[in-house]
Order: structure tokens, then sequence, then C-alpha cells
């Protein structure tokens, strides 16, 4: 949000610090009517009119099965110096296909089962947030990308994609080791929350999803190693 | 059929101690096809793991062993593994009567409203409960536990969410509120219980479902624990500044109880240990409680474990303005998009 204070020079930077992975960042700088700075590095298009976020992060993403991992990463989080090196080795060792940082307990969440449990490496879940990062294995790609333009701002996906990722028989988690901060920005304050709401309960109606009781649920824990 | 109740059991290095409460649990009426025992074993460095790998046949147990995270990320990872429609929460040296897990269940048939909570109610064993500190922290200053004013079935407010003694829908807590984790000890709670009131927790207390508490605790544990719920207090008080909480945490009250007394206050401790010393002295002599000296323990033991919570209070409030007062590091907007640069463009 290049008309907003953000983080993302930040997160360009420690993305590119890696020490184990070659990234290519790919960013969008989202500029309404041409307003605010979008000269950071890896900016790969400027918007400044009103575009589906989906619609967006598919041109972004039409050639994903090239890489290893894909990622989708907002511009309001804070990771720790080596975090991508740490993260990407957690994901590994669980062999998730689908995975998110945990956040720190000074984040705003939304969901508690997000927040990072100290003991322990990462946690088998049914359920990874749509944001603000997510990391997708080039073998579960297929089975989210590319988004449907009926994903409006993609909440309610959280409690689609373990369907999708359980029928697969792949497995898909919270990383607790490399956790992230998300206290920049409060989530919502960016787009209309109810609008965001009643999309949610459309897109659930009509595709097959677990109950949030039933998603945010710990299936296995893996302990620090 | 779908579990009605999953026990959470938190437990770290009480080895000791697990015999008698996994028999407590193995004891209840409750059909063991009704219930599971989620136990997090928070990094015991003890015969913890044998003792519970001993019971795992035993009891609907399932068991998961994290390197030392705290009580209240252990408690949250014991929520998340937990598959019961209600959550009950277990302290690792209180034993279940037979009929503590029914119980639950039966006060949230009462109350099916999915923000409200149970409370039970814990006794201390025959052989603790006449101790003079476990008789003054549960009957007379009621520090540990404060029951007496409790009536059956009444309906409380968040305060009274009490951690190791309270169950709550599982749906409640994984969708509204979990612990705070870096609350490691005392106030876990009570913080979360203030969160949740917002989605409307009230609690019901429900006597029947009854555990007692077998360990017995020093005045050297007591004023340690003490210590350890004036900083929680602090810390609650710091992360939700309103004035509610720091009047239910009695900040100022530690305040001026701290400067009034902080030169008088290790001779008060030493003479409360003295005293104490005395009363158990004379109660293992058979000797019947002294006119004199049972007021003035009591009394006593009330000052002592006030000052020891205000020292924490204190302490932290030291700490964090030592820790605000020192260098940070650099913003991390400085190496990018600065706010003020940002909107003034």
């Amino acid at each position: 949000m290049a008309d907003r204070p953000n983080t993302a020079a930040h997160v360009i930077h420690e993305l590119a610090s890696s020490q184990l992975h070659v990234v290519e960042q790919r960013w969008l700088a989202i500029a309404p009517g041409g307003r605010g700075r979008f000269d950071l590095p890896a900016t790969r298009a400027v918007v400044t009119g009103p575009t589906p976020k989906f619609e967006l992060l598919n041109r972004l993403v039409d050639d994903a099965e090239e890489f290893d991992w894909v990622l989708f990463c907002d511009d309001d989080i804070e990771m720790a110096p080596g975090f991508l090196d740490r993260f990407i080795a957690a994901v590994s060792a669980a062999d998730f296909a689908l995975a998110q940082p945990a956040r720190t307990p000074d984040s705003f969440t939304d969901h508690p089962i997000v927040i990072a449990s100290p003991g322990v490496m990462a946690r088998r879940t049914r359920f990874v947030e749509i944001g603000p990062l997510v990391a997708i294995r080039r073998d579960a790609l297929p089975l989210i990308l590319p988004f449907d333009e009926e994903d409006g701002m993609g909440w309610g996906l959280d409690l689609i994609w373990p369907v999708k990722i359980e029928r697969a028989g792949l497995r898909m988690g919270i990383i607790d080791c490399a956790p992230v901060a998300h206290r920049f920005r409060r989530q919502v304050v960016s787009y209309d929350g109810s609008k965001a709401h009643e999309g949610a309960a459309w897109l659930l109606a009509r595709r097959e999803h677990l109950t949030p009781n039933e998603a945010f649920q710990v299936l296995e824990v893996l302990p620090c190693r | 059929m779908p579990l009605d109740v999953s026990a959470i059991l938190t437990t770290r290095n009480r080895a000791n101690l697990l015999p008698a409460v996994l028999a407590g649990l193995q004891a209840q009426t409750l059909p063991a096809d009704r219930f599971e025992v989620v136990v997090i074993d928070d990094g015991s460095t003890d015969d913890t793991p044998a003792i519970l790998a001993a019971w795992r046949d035993r009891l609907p147990l399932r068991v998961e062993r994290v390197a030392w995270s705290g009580l209240s990320a252990a408690k949250n990872l014991g929520i998340l593994l937990s598959r019961g429609h209600i959550v009950v929460s277990l302290d690792d040296d209180d034993v279940a009567q037979p009929e503590l897990l029914i119980a639950h269940v039966a006060a949230h048939i009462v109350h099916p409203d999915p923000a409200m909570a149970v409370l039970g109610r814990t006794t201390l064993a025959p052989g603790i409960a006449a101790l003079p500190l476990m008789r003054h922290v549960t009957e007379v200053g009621c520090q540990l536990f404060s029951y007496g004013w409790m009536k059956p079935g009444q309906v409380l407010d968040h305060t009274c969410f009490w951690g190791g003694r309270s169950s709550a829908k599982r749906e409640l807590l994984v969708r509204h509120g979990l612990f705070h984790t870096p609350f490691t000890f005392g106030c876990e709670d009570i913080e979360l219980g203030w969160r949740l009131a917002r989605h409307g927790l009230r609690v019901a207390y429900e006597p029947r479902a009854h555990t007692v508490m077998i360990r017995a605790l020093s005045f050297d544990d007591f004023c340690n624990r003490s210590y350890r719920q004036g900083l929680a207090q602090a810390a609650f008080a710091v992360l939700h500044p309103v004035p509610e909480v720091r009047r239910y945490c009695e900040i100022d009250e530690a305040q001026a109880l701290w400067a009034e007394h902080r030169f008088g206050f290790a001779a008060h401790i030493r003479r409360t240990r003295d005293l104490d010393r005395l009363a158990r002295a004379r109660q293992e002599a058979g000797l019947a409680e002294h006119p004199v000296l049972q007021p003035a323990l009591d009394s006593a033991y009330r000052l002592a474990f006030q000052l020891m919570r205000a020292k924490g209070v204190l302490d932290a409030q030291t700490e964090t303005e030592r820790r605000d007062g020192a260098p940070r590091p650099p913003r991390l907007l400085r190496h990018g998009l600065d706010g003020d640069e940002c909107l003034a463009r």
C-alpha cells in the first residue's frame, strides 16, 4: 500500500537476505490515484485504480509451477533476521505443503490458533490463514491457484483449503519457530470488513469447507529439534 | 460419537503427584469413551514422561511433550489439541473426584449458552487442610481459594474464570481467545476472562465439580507465589491500561503498601517465617491453637503476602521503566518507507 506506512522495504530486505534459497520477489504497489511512494526494488507493477485483489495476484504467479515455493506476503509484517531460511527449513521438516508462520503474541490476530506456541517447532493443523504470509509448496499449487474471481477478499478460503489439502493427502500447518509480528496495522482497516464477511459467507456456501471449530484444531505437535 | 469433554492437564516436574491425579481421572463416573485427557508435559526434567507412558493404556490419554513454554502456552496447546465439546482445565496437584467431569457436563447442559463457563470447587486434602498456612490461605485470608461467598448455581462474572478448576465450551476459546502466552504464571486466567467478557463470558458455580488439592505449600512457596502474582498483575495492567484492570490488580494499593512498609519488609518476612515455624511445631506436638499466636500469625501472613505481591508489582514496574528507558533498536521504517515522509507526498 504505497500511500500508507508499511514494512515492505524491511520484508524485501529480509527475504532477499536468504542464505539458502534463491528468492525472486514480485511486489505490487497499490497507489490509489498515483499517490504514495512506489520505488522499492522488486516492484513489478503499480496499480492506481481499483482492481480485485486476486486478479492482481494471479497475474503475479502465472508461472508459479516453476518455483519450489510460492509465498504470498503482506506489507505490514516484521520478521527476524534469517526468517526465510528458518521458516522453509521447518516447513520442509514438517512436510507441510501449505504453511504459515505463527504470529508473535503482540500481533493483531483474528484467530487465536495462529499465535506462536513457544515450546514447539510447528503444529500440524487444519487451518492456515490466508495472510499475512502464506507459503504454498509446488505440489499444492494446483489446489490453491489460480484464485477464483469469486474469492473476493479471500475471507473464508482458509476454511476451504484444508478440505482440498487433506483430500490430496497433503499436510498443512503453522510454523512456531519462525514467527512474524503483525502489529503494524490492524486487520480490516484497509477495506470494508462487513462486505468481506458477506463475501466469505457466499464463498463458503458455494464450496465444501470446515466449520471454524473443526478448523481450529492441532492434529500433531512437532517439537523443537 | 463426539467427545463430551476434554480434560486438559498441564504439568511440569510433578512426577510425585501425577499417579494420584491420573487415578482420579481413571475413577470418573463419566464413561471413558465420552472424554479424553490431554496432557501437556511442559518440559519436565523428572520422571513425568515415564509415569505418563505407564498410564497410556489405562486412560483415554493423549500426551504431548514440549520444551518449557509456561502455563499459558501449554494450556493453549492442550485446548487446540482437544476434541471435546467442553474443555475442563485441571491443575497437576488436584485430584478429580469421581463426579468431576459429569458435573461439568451437566452444568453445561443447564447453561447451553456458548459464552457460559463453569467454575468447580477445590478443597484441601485432609492431611494438609489443617496446616497453619493452608488454613490461612483458604479460610482466613483466602489468597488461594475464596469460595465462601458463592452459592451453588450462582452466575458470576469473568473474574471467577479460575484456572485449573473451570470449564468452557471449546468453541468459545478457539474462536474468541486463548491464554496470552507471555503470562507464564499468574493472571493468565483472569486476563483471558477479561477478554472473553467482551464475548459475553459468565461463569456458573457448580460445587459438585469437585477437585481436591493434594500439595501442601510452605510459607516460602506462598511468598514466591505471591511475588509472581504481583509480577503478573503489573503485566496485566500494562497490557490493558484501563481503570477496571488497574483496580482489579490493586496496583495503587500495592504502591502505597510498599511505600509504607518497604524498610521493614525483610524483617517482617523473617518474623512471619518464625511464627509459621512455631505454629507448625506446636501442631506437630499436638498442642491446641494458641489464642494469641493464631491471630498474630494470620495477621503476619496477610501482610507478608501483600508485601510480596506489592514487591512483584513494583519490581515489574521498575523493569518496565528500565526497558522503556533503554536505547531502542533503530525503527524498521528508517530503512524504508517512513510514514511521515509517505504522507507528505
